[in-house]
């Protein structure tokens, strides 16, 4: 056991004298703890563990945390030096297959067109004619998935799609920018028969209007957050690492689409 | 009702795209981190508490030092025995303890060291002497023998061969010159054989 881990730690300068008294220290070792581990036997039948449990009242919480936080920050780095080179690589592979593929590989991307509509006033002498025509410069596509009645029709440049949540009375969308600064954008349309809670400790909070509707914007440290309903549903956008004016644009770029 | 935690949605989006992928590794790891740690901190404890008595702020360094290093070492930890985790455990909270020692620059237990490594700084080389006796003393008689040393000469022992320090780093831990824990070192380990051979010679004779 222990040898393999003695053994990067062994200094040159021991001799076999050292050695041999080093397999001495191993066995050594494993009869103190074994002791130790009996004392601790002994201790807990008879009850004597008062002072070791209020030490660990508060060490368990922190150490447990101390060990969640050394693996998330693992994960963190394992993506990053391995996994998202990876994932490049394969998104090479992806994009050279749709290439190949052509237009067909790229008809059975999972997205829903929005046509938004212009409509066309000419006005005779006699009547005025109407239509609707499709205004192909502000027509935008949205997630297949998306459950909801609304969507941003605006995304900043450098945002992609990171993932869709829809449940019957709510949904949410989340943009990523991975590429950049680690910049997140949040939209979620939620129904009456959903609650949420917002966290606005310590925002500066301002009143705002967005598409005519009264809303709130609270800011907190390069995170923005904004609420505002339609009469029918209720909208939350957050971002992350946006600036306000263009926060404001998403927010009032949020338009009917079902 | 449903009560929609905006701020779990978020924490979910951060592992949204990088994300299942993050989630699948280390689980694992984590999990026998956790166990291992509620098997064994009771252990953790008795060791920080060996060296910091009744320092609650310093054992706690010291287990939660001992809980950063077995995170790292995870990977090492899981091909250990399971009979001899617990040994491995107490040697990183014994390493992370001396770490810190040093650190103080405290010397432990304010045993006199210097005084007495000095004073055999001219004991003549004992490693031709050593050489035959470790022949004629098996390591379970050296074991035996361990209890009845004094607590200085343990210590030197363990630092030495169940801590592996280098001599210059027993010096600073002991506060001394790296000559005189060369000395001493070494002067503990020629008393642990005489006596281990005395206590086979007293049960040959019985």
């Amino acid at each position: 056991m222990m040898t393999d881990n003695r053994k990067q730690v062994i200094p040159e300068d021991r001799t076999l004298q050292d050695r041999a008294y080093d397999l001495f220290g191993e066995l050594l070792l494993e009869r103190e703890t074994a002791a130790l581990l009996a004392e601790i036997d002994a201790e807990q039948a008879r009850g004597e563990t008062a002072k070791m449990d209020a030490f660990f009242v508060n060490q368990d919480v922190k150490n447990l945390e101390r060990i969640r936080r050394h693996f998330a920050r693992h994960r963190a780095r394992v993506f990053f030096r391995e996994t998202l080179p990876r994932i490049g690589q394969i998104a090479a592979i992806v994009i050279a297959s749709v290439a190949v593929a052509g237009s067909v590989a790229i008809a059975t991307s999972h997205t829903v067109r929005v046509q938004v509509m212009q409509l066309l006033v000419n006005i005779e002498e006699e009547y005025t004619e109407l239509k609707l025509r499709e205004d192909t410069a502000a027509s935008f596509d949205i997630p297949a998935e998306w459950g909801g009645e609304n969507y941003p029709s605006f995304i900043p440049d450098g945002f992609v799609l990171g993932a869709v949540h829809s449940n019957p009375g709510y949904s949410t969308v989340i943009y990523t920018d991975l590429i950049g600064e680690g910049r997140k954008l949040y939209f979620s349309e939620l129904g009456e028969s959903a609650e949420t809670n917002l966290d606005t400790e310590a925002s500066i909070i301002e009143p705002i209007q967005i598409n005519q509707h009264q809303g709130t914007m609270a800011i907190k440290e390069g995170k923005i957050s904004a609420y505002w309903d339609d009469g029918r549903h209720y909208f939350i956008l957050i971002t992350e690492g946006l600036d306000e004016s263009v926060f404001l644009r998403v927010a009032e770029g949020v338009i009917r689409v079902r | 009702m449903q009560n929609i935690d905006m701020n779990r949605i978020m924490e979910l989006s951060a592992t949204v795209l990088p994300l299942s992928i993050l989630l699948i590794e280390n689980d694992e790891d984590r999990q026998f981190l956790t166990d291992l740690y509620l098997q064994y901190r009771p252990l953790m404890y008795k060791v920080a508490s060996q060296f910091f008595s009744d320092n609650y702020a310093e054992m706690e360094d010291a287990v939660s030092g001992a809980v950063e290093r077995l995170c790292k070492k995870c990977e090492t930890l899981k091909q250990v025995e399971c009979n001899k985790r617990a040994s491995y455990t107490v040697s990183t909270v014994r390493n992370v303890c001396l770490t810190r020692l040093r650190e103080i620059g405290r010397q432990r237990r304010n045993r006199d060291y210097a005084t007495d490594a000095e004073t055999i700084d001219n004991v003549s080389d004992q490693e031709d002497v050593q050489d035959i006796v470790f022949d004629r003393v098996f390591a379970s008689d050296l074991l035996d023998a361990f209890p009845e040393l004094s607590e200085k000469d343990k210590d030197l022992i363990r630092l030495r061969h169940m801590d592996l320090l280098g001599y210059d780093v027993i010096a600073q831990q002991v506060g001394i010159t790296e000559i005189a824990a060369r000395t001493a070192v070494s002067r503990a380990r020629s008393k642990l054989e005489r006596l281990a051979m005395n206590k086979k010679r007293v049960e040959n004779d019985d």
